[in-house]
């Protein structure tokens, strides 16, 4: 078992695993500093470059708690983040506030959730702000007018959201618990709007702007990636950068194409200090890096943290062996102009993947 | 794998079906491709005028009776296969059919057509009409039903789906009936849920409001059972126990259908037995409406069943109406204390009358239902019905007379023990049931419910008729099948000749005369 696993040491456990991450240890004392939990919910959104699959099994807290929370509760309390991700809106599950709740017990650790914002209600924020706990809410706008809003959500929510974002705006006046970042999906469809959005994400009290280039998981999405529009979202990321100066605004905005220079290649850390578990118990290394072998069940958190699957990637990653970061534009950057980093491969076959990158 | 669920006539058509959209959101929980399918809304759109009244409730007697069921289907060929046809197109592994005893023969006819053409698909049948174990066999009796859930589905139904997946072992699913070597098991009690809270939310995914004939408002059921024994009601198909949701988890529905389903909604109807079977979960439902209104600047409004209570004071319903309560509907059945307790109904009259008055000062319309002839009614027992009414006649906004006056439903307690309350064994119909003294018969019941009404003329108040045809051409409608069912063929035909004069296109009434007539009965 990881050395403080079960403590809220959270500052101790950091430290560890920074080192043992600068040490490119194989077998780990530390455990992840963060924690992503899939809390697969409903979903009132249809947006246009969704991965979301017809079918999908939503988070039960009675199933967590009877599987998992034996191993995983230990880990998530000396995580400094604990991030509830997933299909659909976890705010939209009916035991959405049983569910935070339970997970509320880790004070010490960051929460941090995406939403479309339509379920950010005045009174799920007030249930958030009562908590105390410190949360990260990610709310994913893509559009900054009403018509685009429409558009990339396939809803018609974008004054429930606006108004629920005020009200979020008021409470973030009077606590220092509550994060909240605007999101932006870029597809070629909504580039254009980037400038405009960070303005209106700066005038509506977010306290970052975080921007991403779509992954393509269907070929019907192909078109809606920035990689057929370089130019102009290049541009586009220029203005951003420029209104965010402006307005004194944290943006975090993705590689640019094409470009003389780009930052060197790092060996990406997510395997020492990630976890990714979905409600069936499987371990989700990272999308890009390909189909997960790894389960939780059966096993112990050690026998998967520091067993044969992530011991593997852990060395291929040391050695530099491991192929993913030729098609990852987060650990290198300048293979954004590689189709191949625009699109998911994971479950699909090497003729489905030739099909995805004919004519690019 | 993909389930289909199916709901088949007769059932209401003001909104989607309940069954259908609950059960749905919970398989969609449990991670299933699940699509819905209204036969009932399907044939009610696509009606021709012979055939109007076929969904009036008073008339639903028709649907029970295979026969008839059968003939219809035939003269509506075509819109049946283009159904049948849109339900295999989905090419389900498994369809589902929720069933009441008005939906069973359509049901089973329906399920018959999808198994032959397509052998493969697996039936499932389901509903509360399956709690009595001679429903199940009637269910088994037909070779297209291979499963049969008669209690909660939507904890059963996606377990059984995920056994047959992975094609484990069915008798590990409590909760079902299968079919075992030539005979029916039963695999054991399921444990059902204490609370209401995770139940997931109605799917109108398939069904959307707005297709139905009120595309304004939501049917939801907060909880189930009754904190009651009433001795004519069949709550006990529900369970013995009240299971509800908490006032969060209601008004969190609520606020996420608003920004799902359709921004049109602006009305619940809550169909829960009895809303204020706990008070507090009504009190913490009506401060969050009010503290964080589903749609700011939007009222929202909701109506409830609700029983007589003591803390159903000024105070509370001027919350309840301060968060969008615009209808109480209570069951008053009788003004009698003698036949309210021989009733097992629990309250004071005296309380009714004060809460009746206390709700319209505080702005709630309330209804008032009233049965007539409940088993033991003596003439001095109506009679206080009648004072009862006069006591709330300023006050109450409407009654509603039960146009069945004193139906035998299943599952009730005198439905199970008849002897108990005098009446005559065996029961061989629902509505015609008589006492053993012979003082208590349809007629006599149909009588002191127009006694009823004359008085609310008399005084006033507002009578809801209930009905989607006329309060008249039901009675001649029920009179007429009452007395073929005495088989007193002339009187029979007297009434169906009255109604016929005033709704001639009506094909079943038309049917009836023929048939009385040409088997020369009438004079008999």
């Amino acid at each position: 078992m990881p050395v403080f696993a079960g403590t809220n040491c959270v500052e101790l456990n950091n430290r560890l695993n920074e080192q043992e991450y600068a040490a490119r240890a194989i077998c780990l004392r530390s455990s992840p500093r963060a924690v992503f939990l899939q809390m697969d919910g409903p979903c009132n959104h249809d947006c246009l470059f969704c991965s979301r699959p017809v079918a999908y099994r939503y988070f039960n807290l009675d199933d967590y708690r009877r599987r998992f929370a034996a191993k995983i509760d230990p880990i998530i309390a000396a995580a400094e983040r604990l991030n509830l991700t997933g299909s659909g809106e976890l705010l939209l599950l009916p035991q959405a506030r049983e569910n935070l709740t339970y997970f509320n017990q880790f004070v010490h650790t960051e929460k941090m959730f995406a939403t479309n914002g339509s379920s950010l209600t005045p009174k799920m924020i007030d249930f958030i702000a009562a908590s105390g706990n410190r949360y990260v809410i990610h709310v994913s706008l893509h559009a900054a007018n009403e018509i685009l809003h429409a558009r990339m959500a396939g809803a018609h929510t974008y004054k429930a959201v606006l108004s629920n974002l005020e009200y979020v705006r008021k409470i973030k006046a009077t606590i220092s618990t509550l994060r909240v970042n605007y999101i932006f999906v870029a597809t070629t469809e909504n580039i254009k709007d980037l400038p405009a959005f960070v303005h209106f994400a700066a005038e509506h009290g977010a306290d970052a702007v975080v921007a991403y280039y779509n992954y393509v998981y269907r070929l019907d999405q192909k078109a809606l990636s920035c990689y057929f529009a370089q130019d102009l979202t290049n541009d586009m990321i220029d203005q951003a950068l420029a209104v965010a100066k402006d307005c004194n605004l944290t943006i975090h905005l993705p590689p640019k194409f094409h470009q003389a220079s780009y930052p060197r290649e790092t060996i990406c850390g997510e395997v020492w200090s990630n976890l990714m578990i979905n409600t069936e118990g499987d371990i989700i290394t990272c999308d890009v890096a390909g189909d997960s072998r790894e389960s939780i069940n059966g096993k112990s958190f050690d026998e998967v943290w520091n067993g044969e699957y992530y011991s593997r990637l852990r060395s291929l990653l040391k050695t530099g062996n491991h192929a993913c970061s030729s098609a990852c534009f987060r650990a290198n950057p300048s293979v954004v102009n590689d189709f191949r980093s625009h699109f998911i491969t994971r479950g699909k076959t090497p003729e489905e993947i030739a099909e995805f990158l004919a004519g690019s | 794998m993909k389930v289909a669920l199916v709901q088949c006539p007769v059932w209401g058509t003001r909104e989607p079906p309940l069954g259908l959209v609950q059960l749905s959101g919970c398989l969609k929980a449990f991670g299933i491709e699940t699509k819905s399918f209204d036969l009932n809304n399907y044939l009610f759109r696509h009606r021709s005028e012979s055939f109007d009244n076929l969904w009036a409730w008073e008339q639903s007697q028709f649907w029970y009776d295979r026969d008839s069921v059968e003939k219809f289907f035939v003269s509506v060929s075509a819109t049946i296969d283009v159904f049948v046809d849109g339900v295999l197109g989905f090419s389900p592994n498994i369809i589902g059919f929720t069933v009441t005893a008005s939906t069973f023969a359509s049901s089973v006819l329906i399920a018959g057509h999808l198994k032959q053409k397509n052998p493969d698909c697996l039936i499932v049948f389901g509903g509360q009409g399956f709690m009595d174990s001679r429903a199940v066999s009637r269910a088994f009796a037909e070779a297209s039903i291979d499963y049969v859930v008669p209690a909660d589905g939507d904890s059963v139904f996606p377990e059984l789906v995920g056994i047959i997946e992975r094609k484990g072992d069915v008798r590990e699913c409590l909760g079902l009936y299968f079919r075992n070597a030539g005979s029916v098991a039963y695999s054991g009690d399921p444990v059902s849920r204490t609370s209401l809270d995770s139940l997931a939310y109605m799917d109108f995914t398939d069904l959307r409001v707005q297709d139905y004939e009120d595309g304004r408002h939501l049917l939801m059921m907060a909880s189930r059972g009754c904190v009651w024994h009433c001795a004519f009601c069949s709550s006990r198909a529900f369970g013995d126990k009240y299971r509800f949701m908490s006032g969060e988890r209601i008004h969190q529905e609520i606020v996420y259908h608003k920004t799902t389903v359709s921004s049109d909604v602006r009305h619940i109807d809550f169909a829960d037995l009895a809303f204020n079977g706990n008070m507090d979960r009504v009190r913490t439902f009506c401060d969050l409406m009010v503290r964080y209104p589903p749609v700011p600047q939007e009222s929202m409004s909701w109506l409830a069943n609700a029983i007589i209570h003591p803390e159903l004071t000024l105070e509370t319903l001027s919350r309840m109406a301060a968060a969008g309560c615009v209808r109480l509907i209570f069951g008053i059945e009788s003004g009698s204390p003698a036949l309210l307790k021989r009733m097992r109904k629990n309250y004071d009259p005296a309380i009714a009358v004060r809460v009746i008055k206390d709700a319209r000062t505080a702005g709630i319309h309330t209804t008032c239902n009233f049965m007539f002839g409940f088993p033991g009614e003596t003439e001095s027992d109506f009679e206080q019905t009648l004072d009862f009414l006069r006591a709330i006649a300023s006050s109450v906004d409407r009654v509603y007379p039960s146009r069945t006056y004193c139906a035998m439903e299943e599952f009730s307690s005198f439905y199970a023990h008849p002897e108990e309350f005098g009446i005559k064994t065996p029961i061989t119909h629902h509505l015609y049931w008589e006492s053993v003294d012979g003082t208590n018969t349809y007629p006599v019941r149909l009588k002191r419910c127009q006694r009823f009404e004359l008085l609310c003329r008399e005084l006033g108040v507002q009578v809801d008729s209930g009905v989607q045809t006329a309060v008249h051409r039901d009675e001649w409608f029920n009179l007429g099948h009452y007395y073929e069912y005495r088989r007193e063929y002339g009187r029979a035909l007297e009434y169906f000749y009255k109604y016929a004069a005033e709704d001639p296109c009506n094909a079943i009434v038309a049917r009836k005369i023929q048939e009385i007539s040409a088997a020369g009965k009438a004079g008999v």
